[in-house]
């Protein structure tokens, strides 16, 4: 029953457009709507005296499953981070070990067509795709984030232009985008990081400006203008802060797509050169073994399913939580 | 009667009549399991509705008051609800029906006002579909005989030009015939009983006026029992039979209208009528105020639950709950320890005047929450 | 009604002046709204002026243009000697700490994601104004002002209040930066009647405790009357009648008034609402294409063709009592005859 709590007034622009375009590509498609039903009672949720959250209560309400993906995600980033400390093989040691032995405690996931330890390439391949991940992702937000809080808040031509760019930026081919830049500029990590960064303004400035335009309608913002608030400090200090929840758990989904479209480039072999690992061009490599011994394919693969799977879910918990805290129950 | 005889003339399917009141609310509860513990929304609430009759349901939010109407109607969350009671609508206990079996009688015996239109209005549904929706799935009529009677329906609620409104978008109406509409479709089916919900709450002091006299004569012209909603003691006082006060999940004061104004026992209906503005007062009166507000429902205070913003609290109501207690009217009944108008409230409001203790040691304006 | 003029204008010194004010906007290709249409009132210092009307009688607009937010089309706002409208933006801004707003909805006027100890320091924070204990003083004293704790509700965020909690906190911030004006849009529109009681309670306190000069804007003629010295009544983008409030109420002039005045819910079931058409027919018509003459007109039980034709000026009818209208109520005897009278349609 998600009726509004009686003695609300009924215009009150609750609802955070969680609006996601869609690439040509089916890049940044596909993230989840969020949104949970608020159940409960009406007008007993106004009455009663509210206590203030505790953390502890927030970290509940965010399930169980929220923390086991970031749990994930963050030994990831952990083992990647500490991959030249751990008492792990050289991720490039051809023919230092026989080729594709079954795992086993001294291979743990085994070793692939050139006699390398899987496990040991999954962990430095890892640095491709976090460093990938987000630092384009990063990227993306900066510039389309910022360029999203401009729009969305002075609209005008402005906004007009920027907004009817992105439009076309979004029509672009994504994959067809890569290839002309990694053909042009030559593959390199820089290279896929920045292309991917570019391909992600689009979007994110869209969810942005879309949050923006929202919030600078809020009262709140007329009551910053009445008090002689700058527009730099009403952007700094009111909208953004309210933007911010949902641009950054969509940020996180958006994370996930970035891995997956480094994955393919690695795949079609743009990414970073050989033999670097990456986990798109294990997955790649493995393929040709495919038959005979389908674990190769399959550690990387999985590696790659749940880190994006992980990012997925908790971008959009996230996003659901903070819809929630809004509705103010 | 008279009722059979409308619905059987204007093609309505009659359903069994039986003696007795239209809607029979017994010791109706309604608690919320929630993660501070159990809201108690409704406590213990009986009153009985006849046809054609008007009921008034009176109180501040946090009263309960919009939970007891969606509990009469089942319309409740599945999950963390806790309720007991009896809800008798034309013979047939509410409380032991399906949710499949309960779609029958929304709409059609029930009908259902909001206060926010654009929330029970669908906003990508066309207003004439709308009404005819309601009309084709439950009483079968067909398109044409659909078309005729939704016409037929927003002329009676006042909107002009019937024929073209009904190809609008919600969105394209202004809020007053939003609410028209609303009430067009919750008549649709011709229900004897309307639940109207704070339905002039988002509305203009114009547009409420207009609304309040189209339901007024909507539920005479139909011979409808009606429950109508409200915070505001003014929408209700010349516009209802019958008037229920809610405090904190309970009735508090019930009595027929005119005895309720007159003759009032609460001291919360006398301070929830003093508060309200009166256009007879000079500019600049210091409007009498009621101190702090409603009581937590999860940690409700003993005895009375409004002693602790009561000008008349003694030490009894602390320690007490007073019982509803028959006043001389027939039909009036309240809950006070030291009613309104008898010695013993003078008595007990001089005490506390002279003990300079008139807000029963309540802040005028809590700290926090 | 609905008409213009300045007759209503006092000489002498008024904190603030509004004359010929006028508000468009736009509304898709060649289509204007003409939200306010050559209003003006004046407001002297420490008087409450009530504005009232209608949804979409362009009561907030004329507010909001007195702020300059937006600034107005045309027209002229004379605050504290100052043309607010011929001041460049740096100016303007300079002037905003005298003149401050409280607005309808307590919970989207503030913050969401900010505690609230900080919403009511925003002002200081923005100004610069004062030290860390100057402003906790400050921020203490408001809060006092408006009978919350701030040590027990300071550290929480807004939607942890009620909608009453959150217009004292409203309110709160308003007096942070110690204002002359005061403009209330609706504030207690969307409370329930105990709550705006307290309300209204509290905005008389401050007024007096602050001294402040207010522009209350609300829809409901009783809640008007309760707080202000002095009623401006407006219909679709027009003033209608200026009076005093106790003056106003007792002789309701333009028929406009009369029909609000009818609309009030009387909390007395003596007075049983007459069900044939009081109170006020029809809806407001739309902004876009207001009617010719007198713009009332059109809902108007005693419109004659010359209201279509001519639209009538701001005359006085009585002292301090001003009406644009062609043919007035002469002299309603009481609130039983302004009824019958808006019902003789």
């Amino acid at each position: 029953m998600p009726e509004p709590p009686s003695s609300r007034p009924p215009s009150r622009p609750d609802v955070v457009p969680a609006g996601i375009p869609s690439t040509s590509l089916g890049v940044m498609a596909g993230a989840p709507a969020g949104g949970e039903v608020l159940e409960g009672p009406a007008d007993v949720q106004l009455g009663e005296a509210k206590t203030a959250r505790a953390p502890s209560a927030a970290i509940r309400r965010l399930g169980f499953a929220f923390w086991i993906s970031v749990g994930w995600v963050a030994l990831v980033i952990l083992l990647a981070v500490l991959a030249n400390l751990l008492p792990l093989d050289d991720p490039n040691g051809i023919g230092s070990s026989l080729p594709k032995q079954s795992p086993s405690l001294q291979h743990l996931l085994g070793t692939d067509s050139l006699g390398r330890d899987i496990f040991s390439r999954i962990i430095f391949g890892a640095r491709v795709s976090l460093i990938v991940g987000f630092t384009s992702i990063f990227i993306g937000m900066v510039v389309g984030g910022t360029l999203g809080l401009i729009a969305g808040f002075y609209r005008g031509p402005l906004d007009a232009i920027f907004d009817g760019a992105s439009t076309v930026a979004l029509a672009f081919p994504a994959l067809v985008f890569l290839l002309a830049i990694v053909a042009a500029v030559g593959q390199s990590l820089f290279t896929v990081v920045v292309s991917i960064g570019i391909l992600s303004i689009a979007p994110l400035f869209r969810i942005v400006r879309a949050n923006t335009i929202v919030y600078a309608q809020r009262e709140f913002v007329l009551a910053a203008r009445a008090l002689g608030a700058r527009r730099i400090r009403i952007m700094a200090r009111e909208i953004l802060p309210n933007v911010l929840p949902t641009a950054l758990s969509f940020a996180l989904v958006a994370v996930a797509i970035a891995i997956v479209a480094e994955g393919a480039l690695a795949f079609l072999g743009l990414s970073v050169r050989p033999p670097t690992p990456t986990w798109g061009g294990m997955i790649s490599e493995g393929r040709t073994s495919l038959e005979q011994d389908a674990l190769i394919c399959l550690w990387p693969s999985l590696a790659l399913f749940f880190t994006v799977l992980a990012l997925n879910f908790a971008g959009d918990r996230l996003r659901s939580f903070f819809e929630i805290r809004e509705g103010g129950l | 009667m008279r009722a059979r005889r409308d619905r059987q003339t204007t093609g309505y399917p009659a359903a069994p009549e039986t003696s007795g009141p239209l809607l029979e609310v017994a010791d109706l509860t309604t608690h919320f399991r929630t993660g501070r513990g159990m809201v108690r929304a409704v406590d213990g609430v009986s009153f009985s509705l006849d046809r054609g009759r008007t009921l008034g349901v009176v109180g501040e939010s946090g009263s309960g008051k919009t939970v007891l109407s969606r509990s009469i109607m089942g319309l409740l969350p599945r999950t963390n609800v806790v309720r007991s009671g009896e809800v008798r609508f034309a013979g047939r206990e509410l409380t032991a029906l399906t949710e499949a079996e309960l779609r029958d009688i929304w709409g059609v015996e029930i009908g259902m006002v909001f206060q926010d239109p654009m929330t029970s209005l669908n906003p990508v549904m066309r207003v004439g579909r709308q009404i005819t929706e309601s009309l084709r799935h439950h009483l079968g009529v067909d398109r044409a005989e659909g078309r005729r009677r939704a016409v037929a329906l927003l002329d009676s609620v006042g909107i002009p030009e019937p024929e073209q409104r009904l190809g609008d978008f919600p969105h394209q109406l202004s809020g007053g015939m939003r609410q028209r509409v609303t009430i067009a479709v919750a008549l649709a089916c011709g229900p004897r009983l309307l639940m109207a919900d704070e339905p002039t709450t988002a509305l203009d002091v114009t547009v409420q006026a207009q609304i309040l006299d189209l339901l007024a004569r909507q539920q005479r012209e139909r011979y409808m029992a009606m429950v109508l909603v409200t915070h505001d003691l003014g929408v209700v006082a010349g516009r209802t039979d019958e008037i229920a006060v809610m405090y904190a999940g309970k009735i508090v004061e019930k009595a027929p209208t005119r005895t309720l104004f007159s003759d009032m026992k609460m001291p919360y209906t006398e301070a929830l009528l003093k508060s309200i503005p009166k256009l007879a007062d000079p500019s600049h009166t210091t409007l009498s105020v009621i101190p702090g507000r409603p009581p937590d429902l999860v940690n409700l205070p003993t005895g009375c639950r409004f002693y602790p913003r009561c000008p008349y609290a003694q030490q009894r109501c602390r320690d007490e709950e007073p019982p509803l207690q028959e006043a001389t009217t027939p039909g009036h009944v309240y809950r006070c320890w030291f009613p309104v108008g008898t010695p013993e409230g003078r008595d007990a409001l001089d005490r506390n005047r002279r003990e300079g203790r008139l807000d029963a040691g309540a802040p005028v304006a809590p700290a926090g929450a | 009604m609905a008409g213009s003029g300045t007759a209503q204008l006092r000489t002498g010194d008024a904190l603030l002046r509004v004359e010929h004010l006028v508000v468009n906007f736009h509304a898709g290709p060649r289509q204007r709204v003409h939200a306010v249409s050559d209003v003006s009132f004046d407001v002297l210092e420490g008087e409450t002026l009530g504005l009232v009307g209608e949804s979409g009688c362009g009561k907030s607009t004329t507010g909001r243009a007195v702020m300059q937010l937006p600034r107005p089309t045309s027209g002229s706002v004379r605050f504290a000697g100052q043309e607010l409208t011929a001041l460049k933006r740096g100016a303007l801004r300079e002037t905003r700490p005298q003149m401050q707003m409280i607005f309808q909805d307590p919970i989207s006027s503030l913050n969401p994601r900010r505690r609230v100890v900080d919403i009511v320091a925003e002002p200081l924070a923005i100004w610069g104004r004062g030290g860390g204990a100057e402003r906790d003083a400050k921020v203490r004293e408001v809060f006092d002002a408006v009978g919350l704790d701030v040590d027990a509700a300071g550290d929480r965020r807004p939607y942890q209040f009620s909608g009453g909690q959150c217009q004292r906190i409203s309110i709160a911030r308003s007096l942070m930066l110690d204002p002359r004006l005061l403009i209330c849009d609706e504030p207690v529109s969307a409370l329930d009647v105990s709550v705006q009681a307290q309300i209204l309670n509290l905005l008389a306190d401050t007024k007096k405790r602050y001294g402040l000069t207010m522009i209350f804007i609300a829809h409901d003629l009783a809640v008007v009357k309760n707080v202000s010295d002095r009623v401006a009544v407006m219909y679709l983008g027009k003033l209608c009648e200026v009076a005093g409030a106790d003056d106003l109420y007792e002789h309701p002039t333009h028929p406009y008034t009369n029909a609000l005045l009818a609309s009030i819910p009387e909390p007395d079931p003596q007075v049983r609402p007459s069900t044939n058409g009081a109170g006020l027919a029809g809806e407001i018509p739309s902004p876009v294409s207001p009617p010719s003459g007198c713009r009332f007109r059109t809902r108007c039980p005693r419109a004659q063709d010359r209201c279509a034709a001519e639209e009538p000026q701001m005359r006085q009818m009585r002292p301090d009592h001003f009406v644009a209208c062609h043919f007035p109520v002469e002299s309603p005897v009481s609130f039983g005859a302004t009824r019958s009278t808006a019902s003789n349609q």
